[in-house]
């Protein structure tokens, strides 16, 4: 028997008045993880700021929070400025009030071979992950000094952050950045009760995107991809993105109170799988060609 | 303003999230190990007090008993993997398969490694580690055979990335369970026997310390609370977490990062526990 299914969407790890009178602001919350995150979030009681850089994924956003009965605003954001993202918790604020969590959601990610990579495109993801993750954590975290009032931040991170991303290099690079820069802000921020910690998540193929089947897969493939992925899984199944909002909403909780500058790993063991022999070895430039060629 | 204090974790989970679930608790005696078993059985588990010393785990039964708690002693040596086959195989055929396996906990003295004698290493690893293993091992030999999945939860260290001079024994052995959580987490999923560790930080002291004394030492300005751990253990074995194994939670508030520009001034091991712990008599 594989690990065992979740209990049912829409059951509840923590009660409704959880997040009571609370905001919580998620960048890309209008999309796959992130607002399957803010949804768990709406469910316990928390009104959510939905923050992306494209109107129709707020308005999506907005609408999944609204049909659980909470209050959401969207605000055009690009995390990669610090003056945008000031300017966006000014506008959310003036709406819904002060911002108490902060999810660092929003990431960009594509699968390219190292000596392929262009400069930009390393620069771009670095922006967006490690460089976006400041940003808006210090905003928030300012605002919280000031009131004189604690918080909780989670950034959404990555198992290859401890072991390397080969054909993602510029993400793992910045997703271990995020790490370090978790355990640096939480020393800096516990003596005022603001915690930061990064969820990891494994795999966990989005109902709305092709996510991380393959580089270029189809959405109609998808359900093939995932079966054969299953065969490489410990666990023998794939995450379900609720899990992940029940363990987020459990770090930001007060039940984790003393839970700050901890990187948690969600994905069955996946990351963890070393055996003293291996699969053989195939090179990224490989695998990566043959995949983009429709192969397996 | 220090970390904020956690709520009871009583109140965490929907009622009765552990009815007709077992729950072991194998206790070296420490207090922290009786506030866990308290916290399953408030979602209704029957729990198991199990440990060396059967007095303690009679005592403790009788504690949860006594709050209308389904609860039960065993006396057994978890170091000792015939003790624990008897053991499983007694409470087993009593109350049905364990769910739930809590493994042993204890908190160091310092001491340094040079004075150690090879009996104070081995009553520390020998429990810890060893016990932790054995205790893991028939476990998931019998949830294996009847297909019924498991919950366990090792007791790790923070300090494992930055060791812990002045605790080896202790610190050694929790972060040995740190590795043997990731490795039994990958070699049990195929069985849904998931396995998970919490780390805390330093606990508040029951006794005779200041804790004033030591949150002044913390980032987080306060000391680690039961209530801190037992929310994360109960997380960490509800089906919420089907998906969490192999991890290992650092419930510390940002202890073992700490790293300072100017950090006070450094005296060894040696030094501190000469001048701190009286010579014996």
């Amino acid at each position: 028997m594989p690990l065992a299914q979740p209990p049912p969407m829409g059951a509840q790890l923590l009660s409704e008045d959880t997040f009571a009178d609370q905001r919580v602001y998620v960048t890309g919350g209008g999309t796959g993880l992130g607002k399957a995150i803010a949804c768990e979030f709406a469910r316990c009681g928390a009104d959510i700021v939905v923050a992306s850089r494209d109107a129709e994924h707020r308005q999506d956003g907005v609408n999944a929070i609204e049909a659980i009965g909470r209050r959401a605003v969207g605000v055009e954001v690009d995390i990669r400025d610090a003056g945008a993202v000031a300017e966006s918790f000014d506008i959310v604020e003036a709406e819904l009030g002060p911002v108490d969590v902060l999810i660092n959601n929003a990431a960009g990610n594509f699968e390219v071979p190292a000596e392929r990579m262009s400069a930009n495109a390393f620069r771009t993801v670095v922006d967006i992950v490690l460089n976006g993750t400041f940003n808006c954590s210090r905003e928030f975290a300012s605002r919280r000094l000031q009131a004189g009032r604690g918080g909780a931040i989670l950034n959404i991170g990555a198992p290859y952050a401890a072991t390397g991303g080969p054909s993602t290099a510029h993400s793992a690079a910045a997703k271990a950045g995020v790490n370090n820069l978790t355990w640096s802000l939480a020393v800096e921020w516990a003596p005022d009760d603001i915690r930061i910690n990064t969820l990891a998540p494994g795999y966990f193929p989005e109902p709305d995107r092709s996510g991380w089947v393959s580089p270029g897969a189809a959405l109609d493939n998808r359900n093939a991809q995932i079966a054969e992925r299953l065969t490489t899984l410990p666990g023998g199944r794939v995450g379900e993105a609720r899990e992940l909002g029940w363990l987020a909403t459990f770090l930001c909780s007060p039940f984790a109170s003393y839970i700050t500058g901890h990187v948690v790993v969600l994905d069955g063991a996946n990351w963890l799988r070393r055996g003293p022999i291996g699969d053989p070895f195939e090179p990224i430039r490989e695998s990566f060609d043959r995949r983009r060629e429709g192969g397996p | 303003m220090p970390l904020g204090s956690p709520p009871s974790p009583n109140r965490m989970l929907p009622p009765n999230s552990f009815k007709n679930s077992v729950v072991m608790v194998v206790t070296t005696g420490h207090w922290l190990s009786q506030e866990i078993a308290a916290s399953f059985a408030s979602y209704g588990a029957a729990v198991v007090i199990a440990g060396k010393d059967s007095k303690h785990c009679e005592a403790a039964a009788a504690e949860l008993a006594a709050a209308n708690t389904e609860a039960f002693a065993i006396g057994f040596d978890p170091a000792d993997p015939d003790s624990v086959a008897d053991c499983f195989e007694t409470l087993e055929q009593r109350l049905g398969g364990v769910g739930v396996l809590i493994n042993p906990f204890s908190e160091g003295s310092e001491v340094p490694a040079e004075q150690m004698s090879p009996a104070r290493w081995h009553e520390v690893t020998d429990t810890l580690l060893d016990g932790s293993l054995f205790c893991a091992q028939e476990l998931a030999r019998r949830r294996i055979d009847d297909d019924a999945g498991a919950a366990i939860v090792n007791f790790a260290t923070p300090f494992s990335v930055t060791g812990g001079a002045g605790l080896t024994p202790w610190e050694t052995a929790k972060a040995g369970l740190s590795h043997l959580t990731k490795s039994l987490a990958v070699e049990w999923a195929p069985y849904n026997i998931r396995v998970n560790a919490v780390a805390p930080g330093q606990l508040e002291a029951r006794g005779s310390r200041s804790n004033a004394e030591i949150a002044a030492t913390l980032s987080a300005g306060r000391c680690c609370q039961a209530a801190d751990v037992c929310a994360c253990v109960l997380y960490a074995c509800t089906p919420f977490a089907a998906y969490l194994t192999g991890h290992t939670f650092d419930i510390d508030g940002a202890s073992w990062q700490r790293q300072g520009r100017l950090p006070p001034k450094f005296e060894s091991i040696r030094s501190r526990y000469e001048r701190t712990i009286p010579p014996p008599e």
